[in-house]
């Protein structure tokens, strides 16, 4: 998951209309955050966009009875240019922050949220559960020389720091399913304090591996770890590397084949890996000791059983698949009142796959 | 870091596939990883088998990755019945093959593809 594009409007107003600098993707959510200076016994501000998606609320925190900050969410929004409007009863002061993120859930895609008001911080807490889930916080407070933080502060990205005499901040982050407290403020602030609400965000189907086009295992010597080794990005990428490099290393294809046809060369479904001839063993199992009725070359589908190429009962059979060439070979032999050599046949192969370092 | 060093490699190298043709009675050669030297003891083995020919061998094969020669069968008639087996804990390979004309014969002919799928046992 990750951020796309962002766009910021304010207006003393009654309606907000912040639009993205460029065309949203199709699939992608829309997160919202609203600040509103007015009466918030009025109902939440209404939200929309010129290419009818649907905006959820998410969460509120209200810092007085005048101020309120609110976030809405449209997950899988449709593609193109996108306006989005914040409309509410009471003119004031406010705000909105409009943020594309990509990789997101489809659909539910808020895994867990928490909201708060406090001065000059806010304490909150959420309890993820997705694997692939991003955080983002956001805080807003008036006052001057204003400035936001978070802590810890680690992982976590400054997306958006918005507003002068108040401010808006976004953060976010790649997060794994735990618990994660988070204190987030606004330094300066004034008396009145600071709204905050945390957001966790379920990520969505999860996209092919990314591996370089020739994968290697990096060697990566157990004393690059030592204590007092600086570990650099260089050694991090490579480590990285390693990992992904193992979880496709092995992988299996199977179809069905007919003797004189070569196993074709499979394709990762992981990553598109090409596989080589060499990296590829073959076993297999007999389908039919009947002849086929027609080409096989590695299909998925059933195929359909011939009768038996010669006459008499079965004498003797055998088959290869050259673990070389890839060529499938099938011996079937019959005997009745002499002997019959062919090449009927049908095997199913397996194909077990294993890149080399 | 250094375990999650540690752990990727082990990842990497924790299956493997070997393969080699066998006739009845020979035993599935312990296998030594090409990526690491890692000598694989039997516990760490599992086995697969494709019939390669159901005729007898004509000599020994003892794991060759060179398609050996198909012999004739060492029984009259025509198939009746055939199985085999590797013993999944000892590598003991084992081919039964049988024929009728007028009366049944039972052989061990047979050479068998045997697929080794070896996976590493965690060492801690």
């Amino acid at each position: 998951m990750s951020l796309v594009q962002s766009a910021t409007a304010f207006v003393a107003g009654t309606t907000l209309s912040p639009a993205f600098p460029g065309n949203v993707a199709a699939g992608d959510a829309i997160v919202v955050l609203v600040f509103q200076s007015a009466a918030i016994s009025e109902s939440p501000p209404a939200v929309s966009d010129n290419q009818g998606n649907t905006y959820a609320q998410i969460d509120t925190a209200n810092i007085n009875a005048n101020e309120q900050l609110c976030a809405f969410i449209a997950p899988n929004c449709a593609a193109g240019s996108t306006t989005v409007t914040v409309t509410w009863a009471n003119s004031g002061g406010s705000f909105a922050v409009i943020l594309e993120y990509s990789g997101v859930a489809a659909a539910s895609p808020v895994d867990a949220h928490s909201s708060g008001a406090a001065g000059p911080n806010a304490t909150l807490d959420v309890q993820t559960t997705g694997s692939t889930d991003t955080l983002i916080a956001v805080c807003v407070g008036s006052g001057a020389n204003l400035s936001g933080s978070i802590s810890p502060s680690a992982g976590w990205t400054q997306e958006i720091a918005f507003g002068t005499t108040t401010m808006v901040c976004v953060w976010d982050r790649a997060v794994y399913p735990g618990y994660f407290g988070e204190t987030i403020g606004i330094h300066n602030v004034n008396s009145a304090g600071v709204a905050a609400i945390l957001i966790a965000l379920f990520g969505g189907t999860p996209g092919p591996l990314t591996i370089s086009p020739a994968p290697v295992f990096v060697e990566l010597p157990d004393d690059t770890f030592d204590a007092g080794n600086q570990i650099t990005d260089v050694v991090a990428k490579e480590l990285n590397e390693d990992i992904k490099f193992a979880a496709v290393r092995y992988e299996t294809f199977w179809g069905c084949y007919r003797n004189g046809e070569t196993v074709v060369l499979p394709v990762s479904p992981a990553d598109g890996y090409f596989y080589s001839r060499a990296e590829l063993l073959y076993s297999h199992s007999f389908y039919w000791t009947g002849a086929a009725t027609g080409a096989l070359n590695g299909t998925q589908t059933r195929p359909p059983r011939g009768a038996t190429s010669g006459a008499g009962n079965m004498l003797q059979f055998g088959a290869d698949v050259s673990q070389l060439s890839g060529v499938v070979s099938t011996y079937v032999s019959y005997y009745a009142s002499s002997e019959t050599d062919t090449n009927d046949g049908i095997l199913l192969v397996i194909t077990h796959a294993l890149r080399m370092r | 870091m250094k375990q999650l060093n540690a752990d990727a490699k082990f990842a990497a190298v924790r299956c493997e596939q070997f393969w080699g043709y066998y006739k009845n009675g020979e035993t599935v050669a312990l296998p030594i990883s090409a990526a690491d030297g890692y000598a694989y003891s039997r516990p760490e083995l599992l086995y697969s088998h494709s019939w390669y020919w159901t005729g007898a061998a004509t000599g020994p094969c003892n794991g060759t990755q060179t398609p050996p020669p198909r012999g004739a069968t060492s029984g009259q008639g025509t198939l009746l019945q055939l199985g085999a087996d590797v013993n999944q804990l000892t590598g003991a390979v084992s081919t039964n093959v049988s024929y009728y004309k007028s009366s049944e014969s039972d052989t061990n002919d047979g050479i068998l593809l045997v697929v080794i799928l070896a996976q590493r046992l965690r060492s801690t």
